[in-house]
């Protein structure tokens, strides 16, 4: 299917005028818009659903005439991300992407990513890991990567998918990180439901995203490098100490990052890390990533007008991990509930990795809040606004006796 | 343990001094890299088992390798190997501190995580840089000698070296920096004139470590002297530009 008349006027407007056009897509359209504004050079596609839209919508601008990059087929995942890794390392802004298990084929190439130091920028259209198989959402793939210098980063609507994967190619290449940026979308919520978000015209995307530039790392014939040697003991600990110290720049560059976006684009996102909802004065928050975000401030709205002091709070952020914005919303409220679309068998509390994370970052926090845990929504099973309703009442219940009997809750898992 | 078929006397010229005593035994034989998985199986392992017994039979005795030995494939070549290195092969020499090559080694200074390029990235030499940390000391079994009275400056031994080893002198000759030789012989074999780059043994030279001599020098000193010298050498060479020996 090609760019439809209506389309191909509004990609004019964006590509040659000032203004932003209002158009609807889905999230991976939005990725899609993204990627033809930050004019990408390279990236390598391999079909897999939930994250496949965005090499379709891609490949048709490509084919329409409306982006100018190279579009391979890899044979693989694997060599999908090999074949970005070498990309970025002769200097070519590259792209890309997969799903659940394809992501986790790859995982050898990704870790040469990270480690390597490319800003490669990667959707991962969450999707659970096999087996058994299932096309729905679980975040255990993007997960995977969690310890191994991808940053990490969770979007909840079609515009904030555009807008995260200008500020991530912004955040990335900064030469203070060089680290590759993962954006997390959940499967089917919003990898292939439509929304109706602005694309902003090419020209205030320019200013905002200077070209790439891997300086006296970019492998060219008049600048003889070698990359990815074999070092052993003597180099391994430096290596990945730099990494350390890359990652937590990225806290620094990404408030930098949201501030420009804010100026150039005028939209503002507020705290880049997390997205707090009527969080003040709220005895109980709710805490999740992505789209479940729907459900939770449905059901925080209707609370709040029944008088009831509930809030959410929205981590966008995973790596680096917002510990600062973690204590400073949830140390002072009674009860924490984290929602997981993930599992982290035999975790300190065998609750999600989100939970645990939480946990973890108040715990030097001077008040801790009691804590609990909702493993939910697996394998795309729907957490509905009743659910949220119920989840919340469970939290209250908690606040009122001062006292959680269950931490950990397989939410609505059948007996 | 060494390998070798010099004595231990000749071999002490080469060994780097220690702080210790310590027993050098030589196992009389070709110099070899036997099992080595790129290489003949030449017996080196059967003979360095044998040579073993003879000498720390507190370790292994004679009947242990045996037994070893003949649970493996063609068992009787095998010890028939080590029983030769154990009878007749083996020589001793109680090597007291401070015997050898005065060398100290200087361990190579490693940059912290600051100083280093990000993702472990390596800058390149420029051309003819070398990298200090890569001379290959003694450690080459063979070493190019130039006849600089027949060079023609063709330039190619500068070209192919593949450790960037050949300065090129004022007058446009090319003189090895033979502590950065690995002694590969791709120069004598790239060489077009007859007999002008050799690769003689290694154990010929009494030099190394830090001092190995200039031959550039040498040849401009004396040129007499140095086509003497030359032409001692030139019966031992091992690879000889233009004809192979
Ligand atoms: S033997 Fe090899 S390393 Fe040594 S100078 Fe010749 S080419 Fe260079
Ligand atoms: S290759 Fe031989 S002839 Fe040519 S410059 Fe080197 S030594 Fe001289």
């Amino acid at each position: 299917m090609s760019v439809t008349a209506l389309e191909s006027k509004r990609l004019e407007a964006v590509l040659k005028g000032d203004e932003e056009v209002e158009v609807v897509g889905t999230g991976t359209d939005a990725v899609a818009y993204a990627l033809m504004l930050a004019d990408i050079d390279v990236t390598s596609a391999y079909p897999i659903r939930p994250y496949g839209g965005v090499m379709q919508t891609v490949a048709r601008l490509i084919a329409d005439g409306y982006m100018k990059a190279e579009y391979i087929v890899a044979a693989h995942e694997h060599d999908q991300f090999e074949i970005v890794k070498h990309a970025s390392a002769v200097g070519a802004r590259t792209f890309v992407g997969s799903s659940g298990v394809g992501w986790l084929l790859a995982i050898e190439a990704i870790v040469a990513i990270s480690t390597d130091r490319y800003p490669v920028v990667a959707l991962i259209g969450n999707r659970a890991l096999d087996d058994p198989g299932a096309y729905g959402v679980e975040h255990n793939d993007a997960l995977m990567v969690r310890d191994v210098g991808w940053l990490l980063v969770w979007v909840d609507t079609a515009q904030e998918a555009l807008d995260t994967t200008l500020i991530a190619y912004r955040v990335a290449e900064d030469p203070r990180v060089m680290l590759p940026v993962g954006i997390s979308m959940d499967g089917a919520f919003l990898t292939h439901s439509e929304h109706v978000f602005k694309i902003p015209p090419k020209s205030k995307v320019q200013k905002f995203l200077p070209p790439y530039d891997l300086g006296n790392r970019k492998l060219h014939p008049s600048n003889v490098i070698s990359v990815a040697p074999q070092v052993n003991e003597d180099w391994v600990t430096e290596i990945r100490k730099q990494m350390d110290e890359a990652m937590k720049n990225a806290r620094k560059v990404i408030e930098e990052v949201y501030r420009d976006f804010a100026k150039i684009f005028g939209r503002d996102y507020g705290n880049p890390f997390v997205e707090p909802y009527m969080v003040e004065d709220a005895d109980v928050v709710m805490v999740g990533m992505g789209t479940v975000s729907k459900p939770i401030k449905e059901a925080v709205r209707r609370l709040r007008a029944k008088g009831e002091k509930v809030g959410f709070l929205r981590i966008r952020w995973f790596r680096p991990f917002p510990t600062d914005d973690i204590i400073r919303y949830l140390s002072d409220v009674k009860v924490v509930a984290v929602v997981d679309r993930d599992y982290s068998f035999g975790s300190p509390f065998d609750g999600g990795a989100v939970f645990t994370e939480i946990r973890s970052a108040l715990y030097e926090a001077e008040h801790r809040p009691l804590m609990m845990n909702f493993i939910g929504g697996l394998g795309g099973r729907e957490i509905t606004y009743n659910d949220a309703i119920n989840m919340f009442n469970m939290a209250l219940d908690a606040a009122r006796k001062g006292k959680v009997e269950q931490r950990v809750i397989w939410y609505g898992v059948r007996e | 343990m060494v390998s070798k078929r010099s004595p231990p006397d000749e071999l002490l010229k080469f060994i780097p001094a220690r702080d210790s005593p310590y027993t050098l035994v030589v196992v009389y034989g070709e110099r070899s890299i036997g099992d080595f998985w790129t290489f003949p199986d030449d017996g080196t392992v059967e003979r360095v088992l044998g040579a073993i017994a003879k000498v720390m039979p507190n370790i292994l005795t004679l009947d242990d390798v045996k037994k070893y030995l003949e649970s493996l494939d063609k068992p009787s070549e095998r010890v028939n190997r080590a029983l030769e290195a154990y009878q007749s092969l083996v020589k001793l020499r109680e090597v007291k501190p401070g015997e050898g090559l005065p060398y100290k080694y200087e361990p190579p200074h490693l940059p912290g995580w600051k100083d280093m390029m990000i993702g472990g990235a390596i800058p390149g030499l420029k051309p003819n840089q070398r990298n200090p940390y890569f001379t290959g000391g003694t450690a080459k079994h063979y070493r190019p000698v130039i006849n600089f009275d027949k060079c023609i400056k063709c330039s190619l031994c500068w070209e192919y070296c593949p450790d960037s080893v050949f300065d090129v002198t004022p007058d446009g000759y090319f003189n090895p920096a033979l502590a950065y030789c690995k002694g590969c012989g791709i120069c004598a074999e790239v060489c077009p004139v007859p007999d002008t780059i050799i690769m003689v043994d290694e154990m010929e030279f009494e030099d190394g470590y830090g001092k190995f001599i200039d031959e550039y020098r040498a040849w401009k000193e004396n040129r007499e002297a140095y086509r003497k010298w030359f032409e001692s050498l030139l019966p031992k060479a091992q690879v000889i530009s233009v004809r192979k020996r």
